[in-house]
């Protein structure tokens, strides 16, 4: 495997699960298991491709780890350091260093404040500079997103959508973090102006160092982005590779699921989908995950022990980990 | 170099102001209400200039011309004991807007504090306690609690203030709840909570600003509903005390002598009609300004 | 030579704002024959939803306002015919509306909607239909969109149902009026991909099956590849290019549809595109002519004028002077 640096962030186990609330339409109590046991890594030089649909938990995943919402169990490391239980004096040095670049552009920024604002408030908070050197370091800010200075007096109602993603992905670095969480950071906008966005981010992962937990449910775009692909079902990842490997021999079922459900735009790519595996049922909810493999009863190809038996993570090849019965004991 | 200068409030919002501007002048109704409204400031704030019988304000008595009817000397009349009804309106109006502002200003930085608080960590027991107090002073049927608070202390006008206040100072919690409860999930709440915002900052600079449009039409709506109220507490004694000239005390007065000398309650009565009325299509304005801002 | 099912000529919509007035749609023209399944592709603000909502007659006027051209459903002119036509029209036409989540009313059950509307668009065809028939057709048509238990679905609030159910239910209304042109406005985007998928083979079944008119809004090149015979490419309220599905996409010959299928990230690998530069139009001063002038690499001085539609083959039409004769 590619030597994508050290490891940056570790999470072993990390579980979020919400109480249900016991209410008269709950029979009992129960938990809402959004995250139920995610191990990975994610190194200096990675963009690790998080890829689920609704309900996967990966949107809650990214949220725990920018501490939006507590991890329920399992380990956090960040640059070496346990962070799971992090103390509130600790918080703010962290929140330095990991941010978050969130999904809708147009909700992102508030509408009542200018961009310049919104831009300020990280240097703030952080006491990065002071006065003067604040508003011409917030120019520059706008410079690598490619806005113009002119937009700091503007509100986001005057912004495009691309545009206001832009500033979002300023905000994120104003704090020159080590490490970036991007949530769906394009699925809100047109395809015209996504390539100028990715592009974007592609550039300052390079200039800036900046390892990225990409979080999206659109594949085709993590075969072109990615250095390595997880796909995420009802909390859990099921499979985990380098991004070539993993479009060239997709092993979980529901990876093939996946591919071959992808409305393409050229016969080439027809090619390169697997073969086509009809998806039947619904997604189910985290609510009621179902016993075993959480996938077994949309799986075309699932066996007896599937709907008992809950399949452990293996390695296929060094970095090509799946969660499949149909790949234990093939070691 | 533009980009360099730093445009005030005003400067930056020019575009929103006038489109705001034009659709508010689009509903004559709204225009009344602003027109009124400002006439009824300029005749409260230079009342001794421009009532043409201040001294009738005060303590005065003059039985020589006391009960006549309307004229060109006394428009509105004269009350039993001689003074000018039309001066003593206008002194009224200083009295009725006084009220208005100082409840107001009592009764708005708390409520919405307390909202936001509450909103913003709701789920948690100061949510609970503080709504829950909410609960207690708006479950109360407000004129009896005003009457209640406002006889148990000193009849006169900084009481029946005091009175009000307390029972108006929920609604603006609730209002503001309301809004910052459903605020706090939005993404650019979230996102300076990740930059490592302080919960006040989230609070008065992310979330408030984005309340001002409701609380500041809720604010226009209430000051016909305060001078309403005050005029009811002077009405059974509790306010405005005589001789000073309060609305309400003018019609509580006024009544003994209907329907002879109707123009000592039905002018004052006409008066409140009118103030209330004049911001009520204020707010409305207002309101439908704020409100609808997108297409 | 029978009527197209649908036919807009040269159709030009204004909005008339406080910040001036919008000239959104540049002379439009579309045509729908029977039994076709055409797509219209385009990005945010082309105007192809406002096409539709003009022809649906759920276009808010004001501040719309259509300044000239013609809409036509079988030869019927939609702009002059008598309000009793145009509602009989109107019934024989469908739309699936975006984002189930917010086209279905949260607070009535699903069988009460979806009985209401076999109720209105039995009345407007001049039948009757009481009580026990309404539930019996309601529930054909869940079953027939696919959902395995209607009785339970019927009973239930949207809120209850996934947002791929809540799809079919909306497939479910539009069908049981029994219309002969069904509008589909972005069917899918709201769906993970996997229920996107079966929506879409749903979708393509039933309109088979009853050999339907089917005219589908999308900006997702992807779904148009899947489900439509030939597809129209609109920028900016104008027309760039119209072609058989097939041909659209391996010929590419308008400059805008070049660059909008090489922007979409492939499977194949090849790299992100670096989009298509500028930004849309402002429609209060847009620019004369070609529209797509001011972020074409091609552009010339000709494209001041606006390009006619020149005719490739049959078919195909590319409203470009790259193509001039």
């Amino acid at each position: 495997m590619k030597d994508l640096g050290e490891a940056m962030l570790v999470l072993e186990q990390v579980k979020k699960y919400f109480p249900l609330p016991r209410g008269i339409f709950e029979r009992k109590g129960g938990y809402i298991k959004a995250v139920d046991g995610v191990t990975f890594s994610v190194h200096r030089e990675d963009i690790l491709g998080l890829v689920g649909e609704s309900g996967s938990g990966k949107s809650t995943l990214g949220y725990t780890l920018v501490r939006i919402y507590r991890p329920t169990a399992g380990k956090i490391s960040f640059l070496g350091e346990d962070i799971t239980r992090i103390n509130r004096g600790e918080l703010k040095g962290f929140k330095k260093k990991m941010q978050i670049v969130f999904q809708d552009p147009g909700s992102s920024l508030n509408p009542r404040r200018t961009i310049e604002q919104t831009l300020e408030l990280p240097l703030r908070v952080h006491s990065i500079d002071g006065g003067k050197e604040r508003r011409s370091r917030i120019r520059e800010l706008l410079s690598v997103v490619g806005l113009p200075g002119v937009y700091m007096q503007k509100y986001p109602s005057a912004l495009s959508g691309g545009q206001k993603q832009r500033v979002a992905i300023a905000r994120a670095l104003a704090t020159e973090p080590s490490f970036l969480i991007l949530d769906e950071p394009t699925s809100a906008l047109d395809v015209s102006v996504q390539g100028k966005i990715i592009s974007l981010l592609l550039v300052l992962h390079n200039e800036f160092d900046l390892p990225y937990l990409f979080i999206t449910h659109d594949l085709s775009l993590m075969r072109n982005v990615a250095t390595r692909v997880a796909i995420m079902y009802l909390g859990r990842i099921c499979e985990m590779a380098p991004t070539a490997e993993f479009f060239a021999e997709p092993l979980h079922p529901y990876t093939q699921m996946l591919l071959s459900s992808i409305p393409v735009v050229t016969d080439e790519e027809e090619t390169l989908k697997p073969k086509k595996v009809t998806s039947t049922g619904e997604v189910p909810s985290p609510v009621n995950v179902p016993p075993g493999c959480s996938f077994h009863p949309r799986c075309p190809v699932k066996m007896d022990i599937c709907s008992q038996i809950d399949p452990m993570m293996t390695a296929e090849t060094d970095a090509h980990h799946v969660r499949c019965h149909l790949y234990l004991g093939r070691d | 170099m533009e980009e360099n200068e730093y445009r005030g409030f005003l400067a930056r919002n020019r575009e929103r102001i006038g489109k705001g501007w034009h659709k508010f002048s689009r509903n004559p109704l709204s225009i009344v209400g602003l027109t009124a409204v400002l006439l009824i400031i300029f005749l409260a704030v230079f009342a001794p200039y421009i009532a043409p019988y201040p001294k009738h304000a005060g303590k005065f008595v003059d039985f020589a011309e006391a009960s006549q009817p309307p004229s060109w000397k006394h428009p509105f009349g004269t009350d039993v004991v001689g003074r000018d009804v039309l001066s003593r309106i206008l002194f009224g109006y200083r009295f009725s807007l006084v009220m208005a502002v100082i409840v107001l200003a009592l009764v708005v930085p708390p409520g919405v504090v307390l909202g936001l608080i509450a909103g913003y960590l709701k789920g948690k027991w100061i949510d609970t306690v503080i709504m829950r107090i909410t609960d207690i002073f708006l479950s109360i049927p407000p004129l009896v609690l005003a009457l209640a608070i406002a006889s148990v202390l000193t009849p006169n006008l900084f009481n029946s203030m005091i009175a009000v206040s307390l029972m108006w100072w929920p609604w603006y919690c609730r209002l503001v709840y309301g809004i910052t409860s459903s605020l706090r999930n939005e993404f650019f709440v979230q996102a300076a909570d990740v930059i490592g915002a302080g919960k006040g900052h989230i609070l008065l600079r992310e979330i408030l600003p984005n309340c001002i449009s409701p609380i500041s039409t809720k604010m226009s709506l209430d000051v016909g509903w305060v001078i309403l109220l005050g005029a009811a507490l002077s009405f059974v004694g509790l306010g405005v005390q005589p001789p000073k000239p309060g609305l309400g005390t003018m019609v509580s007065d006024g009544m003994k002598y209907l329907p002879d000398q109707w123009w000592t309650a039905v002018f004052p009565a006409i008066a409140i009609l009118i103030v209330v009325l004049a911001f009520n299509l204020l707010g409305d304005g207002l309101r439908d300004l704020l409100t609808a801002e997108e297409v | 030579m029978p009527f197209p099912i649908l036919e807009v000529r040269d159709l030009r919509i204004d909005f008339d704002m406080y910040e001036g007035t919008f000239k959104v749609l540049d002379g439009f023209s579309l045509v729908v024959e029977k039994g076709e399944k055409v797509g219209i592709v385009g990005e945010t603000g082309c105007g192809k939803s406002i096409t539709m909502q003009a022809v649906l007659g759920i276009l808010p006027m004001p501040p719309g306002r259509i300044s000239s051209g013609e809409m036509c459903f079988l030869g019927e002119n939609l702009l002059t015919v008598t309000p009793k036509a145009l509602k009989n029209i109107r019934s024989r036409i469908s739309l699936i509306p975006q984002d189930p989540s917010a086209s279905l009313n949260p607070v009535f059950k699903v069988g009460t909607q979806l009985t209401d509307v076999i109720k209105h668009s039995a009345s407007s065809r001049g039948q009757t239909a009481d009580a026990k028939e309404r539930r019996r057709l309601a529930l054909n048509a869940l079953r027939e969109v696919g959902l395995p238990d209607p009785e339970r679905n019927m009973n239930s609030y949207p809120i209850q149902l996934s947002g791929g159910m809540q799809q079919r239910i909306l497939i479910a209304m539009a069908l049981v009026t029994e219309p002969e042109l069904l509008v589909a406005d972005e069917p899918s985007t709201a769906l993970d991909v996997t229920i996107q998928d079966q929506i879409l083979r749903l979708m393509k079944e039933l309109v088979d099956k009853r050999q339907l008119t089917i005219v589908i809004i999308t900006h997702n090149l992807g779904v148009v590849r899947e489900l439509t015979d030939r597809t129209y490419v609109m920028y900016a309220g104008q027309l760039a290019e119209v072609a058989r599905t097939k041909h659209l996409f391996s010929e590419r010959k308008h400059p805008y549809t070049q660059g909008l299928i090489e922007s979409v990230p492939k499977l194949t690998g090849d790299g992100i595109s670096p989009g298509i530069e500028g930004m849309i139009p402002d429609y209060s001063n847009p620019p004369k002519g070609c529209r797509f002038r001011p972020r074409c690499e091609y552009a010339m001085a000709i494209c001041e004028e606006k390009p006619p539609d020149f005719v490739i083959e049959e078919e195909h039409k590319v409203a470009c002077f790259l193509y001039r004769q």
